[in-house]
């Protein structure tokens, strides 16, 4: 699982944006908004990974309950996913 | 063939349609050209038409202006866009600020004008010839000094939005072409947040005078 090709992050705003673009903005440009962790998890998706990877990673760097961790990169990856930014 | 200045470029468009370059009559100059656009052969005006806009708008798009769907009106030297999908009202709603204000309010653009982001201080808006089924437009700019997305409601409010409620739906207004690259898309989402860090309204309207005071007390209560 990575971000699909075309996905560009962009800082706008003081915040970390995900947006399609190209081939992947065939419907629509689709726009995700992230916060810290979810900046962190997005430049991990730039190389092929898992969800549990991911989960890993987040949860040595930030001082949070795995679960909460697991709870937010589940909503970002469904976020992601609706707005078709994986692959 | 036809000379026209549109967004502070020198276009100079070759076509054999008398339509063609009547669309431009408003617009024409004796400047050199800084590009040429040859019109296709097209079977009717209006895909020939589309098609001049959209090699005009990627030239311009080169030169730090974008086209945004809106009509973009100058209110005493006050640019202000009112940007809403199609068919939400935005040109009949401008029509209601001409009937209340009269000879105050330009309607530069109908539909789509163009935006110049070269200046660092200010966003300037520009008319174009592409300008809706109204066939709104008159040539001129404006320093743009407000924005105001507009949905219809059953009853008139306002509210001012954050740059960050602005910005999804200032950037979907842009002119994108299908496919546009990466770095395209990026240039179009910093233009986004010039416009959001703008004063924006959300504005639910009915058509009514009502909401055109509103609207009006609004933003100059803020700009």
């Amino acid at each position: 699982m990575k971000l699909r090709e075309g996905v560009i992050l962009q800082k706008v705003l003081r915040s970390r944006l995900a947006v399609t673009t190209g081939d992947a903005a065939a419907d629509f440009h689709g726009m995700v908004k992230a916060n810290e962790t979810a900046d962190r998890v997005l430049h991990l998706l730039q190389e092929d990974t898992t969800r549990d990877r991911i989960v890993d990673t987040i949860f040595a760097e930030y001082d949070a309950p795995r679960q909460v961790i697991e709870k937010d990169v589940d909503a970002l990856l469904d976020a992601l996913r609706d707005h078709g930014m994986l692959q | 063939m036809i000379t026209a200045k549109i967004a502070d470029h020198t276009f100079r468009i070759i076509s054999r349609s008398a339509t063609i370059e009547r669309l431009f009559n408003a617009y024409t100059c004796d400047d050199p050209p800084e590009h040429t656009i040859v019109s296709p052969d097209l079977p009717d005006f209006q895909q020939t038409s589309l098609a001049i806009q959209r090699e005009m708008t990627h030239w311009l798009h080169l030169h730090d202006t974008v086209l945004m769907h809106g009509v973009l009106m100058d209110f005493q030297n006050h640019g202000i866009i009112f940007t809403a999908p199609s068919g939400t009202g935005k040109s009949t709603h401008t029509l209601l600020w001409k009937e209340r204000f009269g000879d105050s309010v330009r309607i530069l653009n109908g539909d789509k004008p163009f935006l110049s982001f070269n200046s660092d201080e200010a966003v300037i808006g520009y008319a174009s010839p592409w300008s809706g089924k109204e066939n709104l437009h008159t040539p001129g700019s404006v320093e743009l000094k407000a924005i105001v997305i507009l949905h219809q409601a059953p009853v008139n409010t306002i509210k001012q939005l954050s740059p960050e409620q602005a910005l999804p739906q200032l950037f979907e207004q842009l002119y994108c072409r299908p496919g546009y690259a990466a770095e395209d898309v990026a240039i179009n989402l910093r233009r986004a947040e010039r416009l959001a860090l703008l004063p924006v309204f959300s504005l639910g309207c009915t058509i009514s005078r009502e909401a055109v005071e509103l609207a009006h007390n609004a933003i100059f209560n803020v700009i």
